[in-house]
């Protein structure tokens, strides 16, 4: 639809398209310049998506205070010259076009109507509250930046491009959301990532019919390969770092604007066990930490399964003199084992959920009631064994070494499966639900490439950065499993062991 | 729409298969009554067996605090004509279920053992729960007033009587045989070597060995036989041998033996080469009267050695010639080494055979260490 040539049709067509909602702010003035024959003007934008200051600075004041006191009588038409020579915004677009000047209001911009013109001037005058950048709240580190991700797209690209100054590195910008428009971008670089890899996400991306997209977790469960399944197939991450470091490893971002986590594909299960600061500090110390965390997500889902059926099923194959004392600490409990784990692992989660729900003044309460609920007065009060609590302890402490949050969730999950097979046939349910478990996760793939990949399908170069992660100067090839376009990224050759130390005795 | 109906069915067919099959083995820990000990006897009265277990006092290992005054144990008996009745009839007893899965030790009565300790060991052989590195053993008279001896230091007679074979390092009195390995030669030809054990009022003792023969309890077996046995099983790992030479007596401390046995058939004659190897220390010399000795002979020390060796493991074979035993499996030997030759004499083997089959022993004790005493002279030997 076309715009109106006069200006009370057009501001009427404004304000009825948006119904006449109480944030739409119609500044009308009067453009007197000099020559011309006076004419009614007006600025359309939405309250507090736009910055007053530079209305006044880039708008405003030019129109009404200094173009008046030009001398000579301008002879180009009013649109025109007010368009080159007196607004002093940075980006502006001129349209007749009544549903993209709709748009442009909407995505925060300010429109400038004029009497007898039947087109507008769309200004880029952005300027709305936004979250400074802080740490990050769950994926923190020791060594490293310590900047993350906000709810403004843009900054998030600002993030990200001031990690890698490269001319490759390209963000697609769209529009998903039928009512929410809200902005999405992809991001990648371009002589790196996988060209059939980009198609497929944005093709997914496009298939998208959502009415809002509020958070990018929204994406992520409209374009994962596997709905099903209590796993992640789409990494998630608040930290910009990790994401410049996906990109040059070939995988793709995608960012959603309102939202402080980007997604990256495709992602597999040791992709998501790795922590930025692994690569941040030495390798003996990331080796380390590394065979700790894998050591601990096998104790975070299996150690309860473990403790009930070795409790109910198997008890002589726990050493003698412990199964004298696991026997007289549980001498007198009301419930079987499997309903003492339950019970402990369930509460467990209610203080993990409550901690998160709670203001932080009173969240640090819950740890201490919990703390003495869990560790204390359910054991003297008889009703959990003190062998349940160090296993549920346990179980707590090392879910929480597991460097991502989502795919933690999949594994809490997974351990009550675990602990109901292995309460209907002990060690043999155990190792069958571990069987289907395994099964599960090896038939999950992320955008094509296989979820337990280096694993299996088995790829030895990638396996030097998996449970191990062996010296940087060994890592001189991408992951392939990101099919890259781009293989190395550092150049051939080897590094002289020592050469530091020669030079430095030359000085 | 049926692949969406069976996704459906699948979870609650498992479910359902699970419910109604599974958990038939699940009793939790504190049902169990851990028997940790099992004695059999014959009784006095009649001609019934009486079994007789160990069972901890659950409540009394909870806490460290409640101390010495409550019992820890508590052994109880019944009698019946074979093991799983009497098992089955302690349910009368407790409540909880019988639970051999720690059980640590077997002890039959001399009387009970000398009529064969087959039917008892079956049940227990039987069952996959019970840990094989349990050991059996035969007690000198009574079986059953072993658990009744009262040991301060020890919370349970059963777990003291294990440990003490397993951590036994410094004597060599005493053959170690855990069930597995006993079954093993049960099984190959009836016969094994088992520890004895001996209760007071007070203490246990486990000293010297039971010749078993055909399942049957047939002789002990002295300490210095059970040391010779403990050669030929191999199963050596400390204890100390004395030597007297020139009125000196000199401790040899065994740190490690290996045994080596060789069938030989040479003319249709068969004989045994035995070769004893053994490394060790010199940890004391005594000397009676003033004096003692600084002074070390090493060769001849080894040769006194070897030759008390010697000497003990002849003894012991004579007398295992005699009593028609071969506890030490040489029969197994010889129908590895000369198959055709046990196939001609398997049938007369412990009769006929063995009793004639000719040894021949060499022993090589070697002193690594003197100790660190000063003004030792060594000589050095004699060519």
């Amino acid at each position: 639809m076309k715009l109106a040539k006069r200006i009370h049709h057009n501001i009427k067509f404004l304000e009825e398209q948006f119904n006449n909602t109480t944030d739409l702010v119609v500044r009308r003035f009067n453009i007197n310049l000099p020559g011309v024959r006076e004419v009614s003007a007006a600025l359309v934008f939405f309250d507090g998506l736009i910055s007053n200051q530079q209305i006044t600075d880039a708008v405003l004041n030019p129109i009404l205070h200094e173009a008046i006191q030009f001398k000579q009588p301008i002879d180009a038409d009013i649109l025109t010259f007010i368009k080159e020579s007196v607004l002093s915004d940075a980006e502006h677009h001129e349209t007749n076009d009544a549903d993209k000047v709709v748009m442009a209001i909407l995505m925060g911009e300010v429109a400038l109507l004029i009497d007898g013109y039947s087109s507008a001037l769309t200004l880029s005058l952005k300027g709305w509250q936004h979250r400074s950048i802080e740490s990050p709240q769950s994926e923190g580190v020791i060594r490293g930046p310590r900047d993350s991700f906000i709810e403004a797209i843009n900054r998030n690209m600002m993030l990200i491009r001031r990690r890698l100054r490269d001319p490759s590195l390209v963000f697609e910008r769209i529009q998903i959301g039928n009512r929410g428009q809200n902005d999405v971008v992809i991001a990648y670089i371009k002589d790196i990532a996988n060209e059939d890899l980009v198609n497929e996400v944005r093709k997914r991306l496009e298939k998208v019919d959502m009415d809002v997209i509020l958070d990018s977790g929204y994406l992520e469960q409209m374009i994962e390969d596997d709905w099903w399944s209590p796993f992640n197939t789409i990494q998630d991450t608040e930290r910009p770092d990790e994401v410049a470091a996906g990109l040059v490893e070939g995988r793709v971002a995608i960012l959603v604007d309102n939202s402080p986590f980007a997604l990256l594909v495709p992602t597999t299960f040791n992709a998501q066990m790795m922590s930025a600061e692994d690569y941040y500090v030495r390798w003996p110390a990331a080796n380390f930490v590394r065979l700790i965390r894998f050591i601990a997500s096998f104790i975070a889902f299996v150690t309860p399964a473990l403790y009930i059926s070795l409790v109910s099923f198997h008890p002589e194959m726990i050493p003698t003199q412990l199964a004298l004392s696991i026997a007289a600490t549980r001498e007198g409990l009301p419930f079987p084992s499997f309903v003492e784990a339950l019970v402990m692992e369930i509460s467990l989660e209610l203080l993990r959920e409550a901690g998160i729900r709670l203001p932080g003044p009173i969240g640090q309460t819950i740890g201490i009631v919990g703390g003495l609920i869990i560790g204390d007065a359910a054991v003297s009060a008889g009703i959990v064994s003190p062998i349940m609590v160090i296993v549920v302890a346990m179980t707590a402490i090392a879910g929480f070494i597991i460097p991502t949050y989502t795919l933690s969730f999949g594994l809490r999950i997974t351990r009550f499966f675990l602990m109901i097979a292995a309460s209907f046939l002990g060690l043999y349910g155990l190792s069958l639900g571990m069987l289907i478990l395994l099964g599960h996760l090896a038939t999950l793939t992320s955008f094509g490439v296989s979820y337990l990949s280096p694993w299996a399908p088995l790829n030895l170069r990638d396996l030097r950065d998996s449970v191990i992660r062996l010296p940087w100067h060994s890592l001189k090839v991408r992951p392939r499993y990101t099919k890259t376009e781009d293989p190395t990224r550092q150049s051939q050759g080897r590094r002289k062991t020592g050469q530091h130390k020669q030079s430095r005795g030359k000085q | 729409m049926t692949m969406k109906r069976n996704r459906c069915l699948v979870p609650i067919l498992a479910m359902i298969i699970l419910l109604i099959a599974g958990c038939w083995d699940a009793k939790d820990i504190d049902q169990r009554s851990f028997v940790m000990g099992v004695a059999f006897d014959i009784s006095d009265t009649d001609d019934q067996l009486v079994m007789t277990i160990e069972i901890p006092v659950l409540t009394s290992f909870a806490t460290q605090t409640q101390g010495a005054q409550s019992a820890k144990s508590l052994v109880i008996a019944t009698t019946g004509t074979s093991v799983a009745q009497m098992a089955t009839r302690f349910e009368t007893r407790t409540w909880r279920e019988l639970f051999f899965g720690h059980t640590q030790c077997i002890i039959i009565g001399e009387d009970l053992a000398r009529e064969g300790i087959l039917p008892i060991i079956d049940f227990f052989d039987r069952n996959p729960r019970v840990d094989r590195r349990l050991t059996l053993f035969i007690a000198q008279d009574k079986a059953d007033q072993i658990y009744h001896v009262k040991n301060p230091l020890e919370a349970l007679v059963s777990v003291a009587l294990n440990q003490m074979l397993n951590t036994l390092t410094n004597t060599t009195r005493v053959v170690k045989r855990n069930f597995q390995e006993a079954l093993r030669d049960l099984e190959s030809n009836g016969d094994t070597v088992l520890p004895r054990v001996r209760g007071t009022d007070t203490e246990i003792v486990i000293a010297g060995g039971a010749l078993i023969r055909d399942y049957k309890f047939t002789a002990w077996l002295s300490e210095n036989e059970t040391r010779a046995v403990a050669f030929l099983y191999n199963s050596i790992s400390g204890g100390v041998i004395t030597a007297n030479v020139s009125d000196t007596i000199y401790s040899y401390a065994v740190r490690n033996a290996a045994t080596d046995i060789k069938p030989v058939l040479k003319d249709d004659e068969l004989s045994f080469k035995i070769k004893v190897k053994s490394e060790g220390d010199i940890i004391e010399t005594y000397h009676k009267g003033s004096g003692g000795t600084t002074q070390f002979d090493i060769p001849k020390i080894q040769d006194k050695l070897n030759q008390i060796m010697a000497d003990e493991i002849h003894h012991l074979l004579a007398k295992l010639q005699e009593l028609h035993a071969d506890p030490i499996g040489f029969d197994r030997l010889v129908k590895r080494h000369y198959p055709a030759f046990w196939k001609e004499h398997a049938k007369d083997w412990k009769e006929k055979v063995w009793p004639e089959v000719k040894f021949e022993i060499i022993t090589e004790f070697n002193i690594r260490r003197t100790g660190i005493l000063e003004r030792v002279t060594v000589y050095e030997k004699q060519e």
